[in-house]
């Protein structure tokens, strides 16, 4: 068939050229139609809900809300892990499906069972299934700046004009809205007038919510027409708010106005935005799951354009975080590689071959394989992003190969100046080197299949890697059997056949280096086995992590405040920090800041966090070389606050990580158990063993206890006396402190909550508080005190579940040595030290997990892989001795990675792991050509040590070239630096290491093995 | 190196136990770059409460009240209820036959006074020298005084009858006396003895506002809006946790009125602490400040008693007039206590 398939292609010259042509241009258009993004997107099938319970502690909202719905939702089929974290006022529960589920049957699933249990909810909570987003969906962040309006205004303009046209953005999934204050007609209850006039809370609240309605009553028929009617009486402005009748007897008319003070205030707020220490209101874009990112980036800055010129005067749309940025620095960045590796390949062919028309026929193939891989790309919907492109620029070096066997051995055919047509000759040289040019390209596409079954995390960043570096290497074999013949029939002729000198001379100082090798074989042996042997060592004092963190070019720092702070306070600690900041570092460009919980709950913080967004000046301006200085120069001014904790982090690496455990941390030690005490206890033991551990950073305990409440319980013996139930003393009390919605207004687009509030400055201590004045059901006027009996409590600030349990969690960054030993001396400690009563249990998560989940898959489907390569070996050459000859160049390509890891400082992670898969690849193949030809010339030379010598000396420009081709492609890999390179750059070291000693192994030693083998036999 | 919630907790717990025999005492150098503020408290001698519910009410026992002497058919108020009026002034016209029958009543018990009195008058020159019986004498005076009261009863009313018509048969009643009119109105008759209107005072209008027994003693006045009133009276009697006080006279000024249910904010007699409300923090069940002597800041325990929009009204164990407390980044000393702080 592959006969059949090169004579086609050289009979039909022409039309093989005009589909190529063809297949080029929808290859282009299929770049510019490619989705962009910055990284593939890496999130499970996942399904948040998101409860709110304004005013509700976090064991009750466990007890009522979180629990039944975790019990309903525990039978749904398909699940990975289903985890909570339950804190004041808000359930946040997510479930992670296995690999493959439909997100729309998972939603449904989830919908349904939240709707079965919903009824059971204490009356008030609101939220449900939070919007089809992942970790990386916060694709745009900008604040509202016009110093003439004020943060209510600035609010109200982006909840009610802003939002609803971003929203309008194909690919928007929400805009949550944070800052400022949340406008509504606050109702402040008059208990001696309400009293007076015999009308109680529970009526008030309830005469407000009947007479808010409009109500269609049916039609009348008037002859022949018939006519709406309907009943009118929805509250139109606070004006008629105000003179809504509550009660009227007597010829008393009571309003509201004369029941209550009517004005307009704020719902409660539970966070707030700082923009460089002055408060503003923010809107946060969230894009939905599998949208192409960079579109939806380019509509929103489309559409903001245009809702700008509407803003009042003065306003200014402030971007501080755009995702296109980040996606445009690592496309660029990987964009540069690629160009940089095609560039170098192409010299390096232009010198081995000593032909322009020859290495121009060879270099043609990388961008012709490109561009059929983008049509690939395009045709199974993979972005472009930093990994597909990334295992592209991994394969260039490796997709010139096919060709520069062909095309070489076209050349060395033509040399024979056979008189034959030449494009015989070219059919002849092509068909020849067919099977071995498929049977190293399957091989290469064999080594990279481990990575389809990578899971979790690298599985979602790698497999993109794979199947592109599979479409490029399956581009470049069929090109390289057919349209590069074609071309070559055109390019090649006979001059292209003359080695360069350069290369004549390197063959015979090769020659000349082996003959010696072969004389002193046994030394050499010895040297290189011993290199092995120490290489071994070495790889055990390489570093191990899971991932190398990516720059995101942004900084986020975390801050963290005292518990029971208020939002005030913690907001002025914010400014303090973040006008130091601005002042002693230059290289802030701008500071958004965002304290407490959003709106809507997606990211449920405490009055006591703040996120902080860093806009970082061009690195042109820094004082400093690279981030990390940066982050130091921040650290150390952030030390002279004491009494808040800090950490750093990037946008994205921060969703990410919440994503995998739930928590941020490279070591996620969580002890699960029941009771919160127990549970405070032993989590401070293991936060103390963790500090004490060599190498642990950014330490921290989720803090489950120590939560300071007021209790009032309602004297039920008196209360009930006057008719007060311990439900409307709920709501009372409610009103008086949080806040209750009542109704809403509705004025055009915008809808204003009327809140049944209590002036907020009027209540502020535990004595205002008793003393608060309760309108009974039977109108009569008491104190709180008198009714209700005040104590504190102690109780847990957060509650998180896992599949069903409580646990808590210390969470630790792990600087300067592996986190798979750190972990190991770790749990060793643990096991020692600290008693785990029954019913506890410890486990280990954050990006441990996801290592020794990677390492686990590896390890299973590596010698798989090794098999059928060895298999294919087999097939190839008829002898298992032959094969394992091959074989043998593989650790030795395997000391090269580990050695340059450990020269270079990098860690063992996935990426360096993909790069050693490569290196099996590459390694192999170079075996191939090293011994196929032997075994191809074995009737041409009578003498098996000349055999040897000149069979490697022929092939050493085809191993050099691939050798270098794929060194020198994934050269600028290494010295990349842009966003994404970092996890590329181990990979690349790996191969280029790898590389570089299986290439002197495959030139010396393999002829050495070579020669023991065939001479025994 | 690392500021930790587990250290917090430790800290805590430690904290805890040592609270009781001494106040947390923290090094001003350990505080770094945080920006610091300091409050000297401002000692008042009263301060305001939380709202009391009260009522504008009537001193009990100062009310002049004026009731009918018969059945009235129409009752016609010539002033509006809680008008005040002056001594004399006309308040109600009663019309209809019963007031012809009590003026013409009025008329016969007049004529037989003067007959009684006459009759009286003659006679008593005759029982000292014996002309008539004791027992006549008795039945004579008996009459006299029996008339005289009648009379008088009715000449009471009369006094206050401004005017009378005969031909409308009506009369009018004026104000005995000045105040405020509380008109008793009736959907039914106004039979005799009804009670037609009474009279307050103006220096019985009073607010009547129940304060919390622990407060009682040092409640001095009350405000409401803008009026000041001082306190009267207090009770001797507790109900329930309340005890009822009177305040002085209503002000005209204070435009409140006669039954109005108002809520006041009580102003207690104590001398308190005024403190900036970001100065105070929560510190194990209890309220404290921190305070700056030297070159370290000390944590000691405070009351509130209530509240501005923008500070505390506290009270102490200690002088805290003259000492300067920590009002900036507070909650961030506090979170030093608590071991934060570090990455």
């Amino acid at each position: 068939m592959l006969t059949s398939v090169i004579r086609f292609s050289l009979t039909q010259r022409l039309f093989v050229l005009i589909v190529a042509l063809i297949l080029m241009l929808a290859g282009a258009r299929a770049w510019f139609a490619i989705p962009l993004d910055a990284f593939p997107d890496i999130s499970p099938t996942q399904v948040k809900i998101i409860l709110k319970a304004p005013g509700m502690t976090p064991e009750e909202i466990e007890a009522q809300i979180t629990v039944p719905i975790e019990t309903e939702l525990l039978g749904i089929p398909n699940q990975a892990i289903l985890r909570s974290t339950t804190k004041y006022a808000i359930s946040d529960i997510t479930l992670d499906f296995t690999e493959g589920t439909d997100i729309y049957w998972a939603r449904q699933q989830v919908s349904e069972r939240l709707a079965a249990v919903w009824d059971s909810f204490p009356e008030g909570v609101s939220g449900g299934v939070a919007p089809m987003s992942t970790p990386l969906s916060e694709i745009f962040m900008f604040s509202l700046e016009n110093p003439n309006l004020s943060l209510m205004e600035r609010r109200q303009l982006l909840e009610w004009e802003v939002r609803p046209l971003l929203r309008t953005v194909a690919g928007v999934a929400d805009v949550n809205i944070l800052g400022g204050y949340a406008k509504s007609f606050s109702v402040n209850p008059n208990p001696a007038a309400m009293a007076a006039a015999g009308v109680s809370f529970a009526a008030l609240q309830q005469a407000i919510i009947d007479n808010n309605h409009n109500e269609g009553a049916g039609k009348l028929t008037i002859g022949t027409d018939t006519i709406i009617v309907r009943a009118e009486g929805r509250i139109d402005d606070i004006d008629e708010l105000a003179q809504l009748v509550i009660k009227a007897d007597d010829a008393k008319v009571y309003r509201l106005q004369d029941l209550a003070d009517i004005q307009i205030g704020h719902l409660a707020r539970y966070g707030a935005v700082t923009k460089d220490g002055e408060e503003t209101a923010e809107a946060l874009i969230i894009a939905l799951k599998d949208t192409n990112t960079a579109d939806v980036v380019n509509n929103i800055k489309a559409k903001l354009e245009q809702i700008s010129a509407s803003l009042p005067e003065g306003s200014e749309i402030n971007t501080f975080y755009d995702r296109a940025n980040l996606i445009n620095t690592a496309i660029d960045t990987i964009s540069n590689a690629l160009f940089e590796a095609v560039i170098l390949v192409i010299v390096l062919l232009a010198l081995f071959l000593g032909n322009v028309r020859a290495a121009l026929v060879v270099s043609l193939s990388l961008p012709l394989a490109a561009l059929m891989t983008f049509l690939m790309m395009d045709f199974f919907n993979l972005s472009a992003n930093l990994m597909s492109l990334g295992g592209l620029v991994i394969a260039i070096g490796m997709l010139v190969d096919s060709s520069v066997v062909v095309v070489e051995n076209m050349v060395n055919l033509i040399a024979t100046k056979q008189r034959l047509p030449r494009l015989h000759l070219i059919f002849r040289a092509t068909k020849d080197v067919a099977i071995p040019v498929v049977s190293g390209t399957v091989i290469v596409m064999i080594v990279f299949s481990p990575l389809l079954t990578l899971t979790g995390l690298e599985g979602k960043l790698f497999t993109p890697v794979a199947v592109t570096i599979v479409f490029a290497m399956l581009s470049a074999l069929v090109l390289s059997l057919t349209v590069i013949p074609v071309i070559a029939s055109y390019l090649v002729n006979e001059k292209a056949a003359q080695e360069p000198k350069a290369i004549e001379k390197l063959k015979a100082a090769y020659l000349a280096s082996l003959k010696s090798t072969i004389v002193y074989q046994k030394p050499f042996m010895i040297v290189a086995f011993s290199l092995l042997i120490i290489s071994l060592g070495l790889f055990s004092l390489v570093g191990k992590t899971f991932m190398p963190t990516l720059d995101e070019g942004d900084i986020i720092l975390q801050l963290e405040k005292s518990p029971s702070i208020s939002l005030e306070a913690s907001i002025n600690i914010d400014k303090q920090i973040e006008h130091t900041l601005l002042a002693k570092v230059p290289e802030i460009k701008q500071m958004v800041a965002r304290t407490g919980a959003d709106e809507i709950g997606l990211d449920p913080m405490g009055l006591n966090e703040t996120d902080v967004f860093l806009e970082l000046a061009p690195r042109s301006e820094w004082r400093f070389d690279t981030k990390e200085q940066l982050i130091d120069a921040i650290r150390s001014e952030l030390l002279n606050y004491p009494g808040v904790n800090f950490n750093f982090t990037q946008p994205i690496q921060m969703r990410v990580s919440e994503m995998l455990t739930g928590s941020i941390g490279d070591v996620a030690i969580k002890v699960f158990g029941s009771d919160i005490d127990t549970l405070g206890q032993l989590t401070g033991q293991i936060e103390q063993l963790v500090s004490a551990t060599n190498g642990s950073i950014d330490v921290k305990m989720s803090m489950i206890e120590g939560s300071p409440f007021i209790n009032l319980t309602l004297d039920n013996e008196l209360a009930r006396g006057f008719g007060m139930s311990t439900m409307e003393f709920a709501r009372y009390l409610k009103s008086q402190l949080e806040g209750v919605i009542v109704t809403e207004v509705l004025q055009g687009k915008k809808r204003t909550p009327v809140l049944m509030a209590n002036n907020q400055s009027s209540l502020s201590s535990i004595n205002e508080l008793q003393n608060q004045l309760l309108v009974m059901p039977d109108h009569s006027l008491r104190r709180l005190t008198d009714v209700a009996t005040l104590s504190y409590k102690e109780g847990p600030i957060l509650i998180e579940r896992e599949q069903g349990d409580r646990f808590s969690v210390i969470t630790t960054n792990v600087q300067g040595r592996d986190i798979v030993s750190f972990v190991e001396e770790l749990d060793a400690k643990i096991a020692e030290q600290v008693k785990l009563p029954s019913g506890y249990s410890v486990s280990f998560g954050g990006e441990f997990e996801n290592q020794q989940r990677a390492t686990n898959n590896l390890l299973l489907v590596i010698p798989i892989a090794i098999a059928l390569i060895t298999l294919i070996l087999f097939t190839t050459f008829g002898s298992l001795a032959k094969s394992g000859l091959i074989l043998a160049n593989v650790p030795f390509a395997m000391m090269g990675g580990i050695v340059s890891l450990y020269l270079s400082g990098e860690y063992l992670s996935v990426p360096a792991s993909v790069g050693f898969i490569a290196l099996l690849g590459v390694a192999v193949l170079n075996g191939v050509v090293m011994v196929s030809y032997y075994e191809q010339t074995k009737h041409q030379f009578s003498s098996l040590l000349v055999r040897v010598e000149q069979g490697a000396a022929r092939r050493l420009r085809p191993i050099l070239m691939t050798a270098t081709t794929a060194m020198f492609g994934l050269m600028p890999l290494v010295f990349a630096s842009g966003p994404g390179a970092e996890i590329q750059k181990p990979l690349a070291i790996v191969v280029i290491g790898g590389l570089l000693t299986s290439t002197i192994t495959t030139l010396y030693l393999l002829p050495i093995l070579y020669y023991w083998l065939e001479k025994r036999q | 190196m690392i500021a930790k919630y587990g250290a917090s907790l430790l800290c805590l717990s430690a904290c805890l136990s040592t609270s009781l025999v001494q106040a947390e005492s923290l090094a001003l150098a350990a505080l770094g770059n945080l920006e610091l503020s300091y409050t000297q408290p401002q000692k008042v001698a009263s301060y305001e409460g939380s709202p009391l519910p009260a009522q504008v009410d009537r001193l009990p026992g100062n009310d002049y009240w004026v009731s009918t002497p018969e059945n009235i058919q129409q009752v016609t108020f010539l002033v509006g209820q809680g008008q005040i009026v002056t001594k004399g002034q006309e308040i109600v016209r009663l019309t209809g036959p019963e007031v012809f029958h009590y003026l013409a009543q009025f008329e016969a018990t007049s004529s037989l006074y003067q007959l009684a009195k006459q009759r009286y008058d003659r006679n008593k020159p005759l029982l000292k020298n014996g002309s008539i019986s004791a027992e006549k004498w008795r039945e004579i005076s008996q009459d006299y005084f029996s008339s005289h009261l009648e009379f008088e009863h009715m000449q009471h009313f009369m006094e206050m009858v401004h005017s009378k018509d005969a031909t409308t048969e009506s009369l009018v009643i004026s104000a005995p006396v000045a105040g405020i009119v509380k008109l008793n109105t009736l959907n039914s008759p106004y039979m005799a003895d009804s009670q037609l209107f009474s009279l307050v005072p103006a220096d019985s209008i009073r607010v009547q506002v129940n304060v919390p027994m622990s407060q009682s003693t040092s409640l001095s006045a009350i405000n409401i809006n803008q009026c000041h009133i001082a306190i009267d009276s207090m009770s001797a009697i507790a109900d329930g946790a309340f005890v009822g006080a009177w305040s002085m006279p209503v002000p005209k000024e204070c435009n409140l009125l006669l039954g109005q249910q108002i809520t006041v904010i009580p102003e207690y007699q104590k001398a308190v602490y005024l403190l900036p409300k970001n100065s105070v923090f929560s510190w194990q069940q209890e309220t404290q400040v921190f305070t700056q002597t030297a070159e370290t800041l000390t944590a000691i325990n405070i009351d509130i008693l209530g509240s501005t929009p923008q500070q505390y009204i506290v009270a102490s164990d200690q002088d805290l007039s003259q000492i300067q407390v920590l009002s900036q980044s507070v909650a961030a000393v506090k979170g030093i206590m608590l071991g934060l702080g570090g990455e």
